[in-house]
This record gives structure tokens, C-alpha cells and sequence, in this order.
């Protein structure tokens, strides 16, 4: 710019001064410190709220998942029921080589599969369905308040290494010691639920049940 | 929020709305998909103007590291927001900082940053999986819809308002710097805090929508919609609100094939993303084609 041009009006000089390296530096550092404090006031604050709760895995349960002490008493009977019927069923797969039919199950006298006459509740029918290597055992209730229940037994694939046994309970071991994955669902519009089987069931409304939480490293 | 969900379950029974409604899972997805259009669709436009998609794609892999470090440091498994923000804006001030005061290149820098921020975030991982179920760690990989909880939504509606009222506040000295940092400096706009500004802007944006479409495809809901709309916009303004149409088309209609299909939510918004690329890139090579042939008999 000419010293005419810069005299001359409506031309205005503007001074612009680039910020010092250092003085950056140091607003970087201190706004980097002003994160770690927040950042460690959150996690103190959330590790006490978490020690007041009390319990360590309801914070690991994902939105699909629940554990069933936050369930009614009915609804705890029948998971409780389901978790023995998963054992009884395994057996009678380890035994005979196939997964046992709803009637056979209630040929033995095991629970939920029976029905229950002096039960005022809903009453649940049964039926086994098999998808490839997934086996559903779903209960629909006669009532359209009640829940629906499934229980999902997958069997691994032959084509893939066999996957080591971890003692928690999404996993089970038959007598040959074939690992299998393992779950209790729940879905709150009994009435809504087809006789499908249950491909994906966190995306079709399902609710995973817990007695204690989710599984650790599989 | 459940009395809400019941609302619009009632409603998608009476056949109001589509079947899928009755989930709440999708309610809430939707509704992330509805803010996170505006977020990431407004941002985009000046990601792409600012040359800062390489920049996004670091970012998305440093809040990967972010989860695994909230995660060991005994933060639930659904909310590892405190390692993620952490992590997240702390890297992000190192990478202006170096970006600004370095004679790299700043792909090379952000490369840098990109690879350092990935073997951390694996080797954290290989630790974490000794604690928890990998497999509820791959939706921050890939995004899941069914990770999402009523906190999530919370959390992107609040960091949607604070970002886009900031964004709007600063917007025009933001654009003007994009186009010519000299003429901003002279407009009386400080080009460093900007771009630190927006950086945290963007990272915050980032952040909030992992869940919904994961880290290894954030980076591309941050760009694509820009790319659509600079196919077809002619103006800064018309960038701006296609950027964000975009967005919203792509979260909607990747909502849709994900739920169908049960595909990652993440891939299946970027897949939708695309498709509205090259179709905007097709729509507008013929736009231009039509407006040359329109000229030609004004030069003969």
C-alpha cells in the first residue's frame, strides 16, 4: 500500500497480529487442565453415585436389558421356572441328540410347560421352534396384559472353532461339551408377538432378562 | 419418556404412523435422526469448505479410544461420556495446536494423530475385552439404534442446542474465514479462535452421535451431505439447507433399511448417504448441461 493510498479517507489500516506460539500454548494447556478437572470431577461424582446404588451390573445393562429383581413376584416366578427348563432341556438334548418338543417337556412334569390349573394368572401356550442352529421356546399368554416369554438356545457353528466355555449366563455346556449361547426374553405386549421365530429380538421388542447381569469377556 | 413411547406406540397400533413405531428403540432413533440431521448436515457444509474431512475421520477413531478409556476407568458400559468428551476435545486442541504450528502438511499431521489415536484405542480394547462383552462395544464401532437410551437423546438434544446456537453466533465470521482467512483477520475475526472453535464444535457434534452412527462412519454423515449439496446448490445459503436435507433423508432412510434389514444403523445411513450423492451428482451435471444448451443459441 502506497503512504498515498493509506492517507488518503475511507481507506482504513488494520493491524493484524498473529497470536504468540507461547501464549497459545498456554491457553491450549490451561483449557486441556480446566477438561482433565472436569473430567475426573464427573467420574468421582459418578463413582460415588454408582457406590450408593450399590450394584455394579445394572450399569452394564444395555437398553434392551434388565435384570429381573426389578420385575413382580409372578414375573419372577416365571423367569425362575425358565432358567430350570433351560437346564432340563439341555440334558434331554445331551442325552437324546435333539432338542426336546413342548409336549415332551410337559410329559415330565417341567415347569413352565405344564400347565397349572390353579394358576390365576395368565396362562401361557407353548411352542418350540428351530431356525438354523436357534432353537425359541416361546410361551404367548392368553391375556393381552401379560408378557410373553421366549427362550433362545444357539448351538455353534461346526465351521467355526469351538468357543471356550465361560461359567455366566449367557453361556451353557451340554455333557459332550458343546458350548451354547443362552437367553431369557421378555416381551411386555404378549399380544403383539407372532409364532415367528425370533430372528434379532432386541429389534422386535424383546427385553433380555438377567438374574445378575450381562456376561464378561466372551 | 415411557409415557410418550406408549403414546406413540397407541399410535402406530391404530395405524397413525408406521408399524415400526410401536419399538421404542425406533421412536428414539428417529428423534436422534431429527436432531442430528440439523447438527452434522450445518456443520457439513463447512467441514467441506474448512478441507476438514480427514480432520472428522481422526476424530472418530480418537472417541473410540475415548469409550475404551471411560470404560477402564470404571465408567458404565452405556454412558463412557467422561472418557469420551475427555479424550475427544483434549486431542482435538493437540491437533489444532500442532496443525497451526507445523510445517507438515496437515494431512500428514492429521495422519499422525489418526494412527496414534487407533493403536491406542486397539490396545485399549484388547485390555478391555479381558472386562466386558466385546460385542456391546462393537455398536460404538458400528452404531446401534438398540444402544441408544432416553440420556443418549437427552444428552444430543442439549449439545444440539449449545452447537447450534453457538454455530449461528459465530456463523458469518466462521464462513468468511473458510473462504479467506486474510479478509476475516481484516473483518475483525480472530482466525485462531475460530479455528478452534469449530473444531470443538465439531467434535462435540462428533460425540454425541456415535451411538446412532458409529465411529468408523461418522466421518462420512460429516462430509457426504456437503458433497450432495454442492452438487446441486447455488449459494451459500441453498449449501447450507441441502447439507441438511440431505442429512435427514439419509438418517431417515438408513433408519428404515437398518430396521428392515437389520443392518449396523451407522453403514446403512452412509449407504443411504451415497446414494443421494450420486444422485445430485447426476442431477446436477444435467442441470448444468440443460443451462449451457440454453446459452448456446444467445452465442450463435
Amino acid at each position: 500500500m502506497t503512504a498515498d493510498a493509506a492517507a488518503s479517507p475511507g481507506i482504513r489500516q488494520v493491524e493484524i497480529a498473529a497470536l504468540s506460539p507461547r501464549a497459545e500454548l498456554r491457553a491450549v494447556i490451561r483449557a486441556a487442565v480446566v477438561l482433565l478437572v472436569a473430567v475426573g470431577l464427573y467420574l468421582a461424582a459418578q463413582a460415588r453415585a454408582a457406590r450408593d446404588e450399590g450394584s455394579a451390573a445394572g450399569r452394564n445393562l444395555l437398553p434392551y436389558q434388565t435384570l429381573i429383581q426389578g420385575h413382580t413376584v409372578v414375573e419372577q416366578q416365571m423367569f425362575r421356572m425358565l432358567q430350570v427348563a433351560l437346564l432340563e432341556a439341555q440334558n434331554l438334548r445331551s442325552v437324546s441328540g435333539s432338542w426336546p418338543a413342548v409336549a415332551a417337556l410337559a410329559e415330565l412334569g417341567i415347569e413352565p410347560f405344564v400347565p397349572d390349573p390353579t394358576n390365576r394368572g395368565a396362562q401361557y401356550a407353548w411352542r418350540m421352534m428351530r431356525n438354523g442352529p436357534t432353537v425359541n421356546y416361546l410361551g404367548l399368554p392368553d391375556r393381552a396384559a401379560a408378557p410373553a416369554w421366549l427362550m433362545i438356545l444357539q448351538e455353534p457353528d461346526p465351521t467355526m472353532p469351538a468357543e471356550p466355555y465361560q461359567n455366566d449366563e449367557e453361556h451353557a455346556r451340554l455333557l459332550d461339551g458343546t458350548v451354547l449361547h443362552v437367553s431369557i426374553w421378555r416381551h411386555a405386549g404378549g399380544a403383539q408377538v407372532t409364532t415367528a421365530p425370533v430372528r434379532l429380538p432386541q429389534a422386535e421388542g424383546w427385553t433380555q432378562v438377567f438374574a445378575i447381569g450381562p456376561s464378561m469377556s466372551h | 419418556m415411557s409415557a410418550f413411547y406408549a403414546w406413540v406406540g397407541g399410535l402406530a397400533q391404530n395405524g397413525l404412523l408406521p408399524s415400526d413405531f410401536q419399538y421404542p428403540f425406533l421412536v428414539r432413533g428417529f428423534l436422534c435422526v431429527l436432531v442430528l440431521a440439523p447438527i452434522l448436515g450445518g456443520l457439513s457444509h463447512l467441514v467441506v469448505t474448512r478441507r476438514m474431512a480427514f480432520f472428522s475421520a481422526a476424530l472418530g477413531q480418537a472417541a473410540l479410544t475415548g469409550v475404551a478409556i471411560g470404560l477402564l476407568l470404571g465408567e458404565p458400559l452405556n454412558a463412557p461420556y467422561g472418557g469420551m468428551f475427555g479424550f475427544c476435545l483434549i486431542t482435538t486442541l493437540g491437533m489444532v495446536y500442532v496443525k497451526r504450528h507445523s510445517t507438515l502438511p496437515p494431512d500428514t499431521l492429521i495422519g499422525v494423530f489418526h494412527a496414534l489415536t487407533l493403536g491406542l484405542g486397539l490396545c485399549l480394547l484388547v485390555l478391555l475385552t479381558r472386562q466386558f462383552n466385546v460385542h456391546q462395544v462393537e455398536s460404538v464401532l458400528f452404531g446401534s439404534l438398540l444402544t441408544v437410551t432416553d440420556g443418549d437423546l437427552l444428552l444430543l438434544l442439549a449439545v444440539g442446542i449449545v452447537v447450534a446456537v453457538l454455530l449461528v453466533r459465530q456463523y458469518n465470521k466462521l464462513l468468511l474465514d473458510s473462504l479467506s482467512p486474510p479478509l476475516a483477520s481484516v473483518a475483525g475475526a480472530e482466525s485462531a479462535f475460530l479455528e478452534y472453535f469449530f473444531a470443538i464444535l465439531l467434535t462435540l457434534s462428533i460425540v454425541v452421535s456415535l451411538k446412532v452412527i458409529g465411529a468408523l462412519l461418522v466421518e462420512a454423515l460429516v462430509l457426504v451431505p456437503a458433497a450432495s449439496a454442492r452438487n446441486i446448490a447455488r449459494g451459500t445459503r441453498q449449501y447450507f439447507v441441502w447439507s441438511v436435507i440431505v442429512a435427514f433423508m439419509a438418517g431417515v432412510g438408513g433408519l428404515g433399511v437398518s430396521t428392515r434389514l437389520l443392518v449396523p444403523t451407522g453403514g446403512a445411513v452412509v449407504l443411504a448417504a451415497s446414494a443421494i450423492f450420486f444422485l445430485t451428482l447426476a442431477i446436477g451435471r444435467l442441470a448444468r448441461r440443460r443451462g449451457s444448451r440454453a446459452e448456446q443459441p444467445d452465442a450463435g
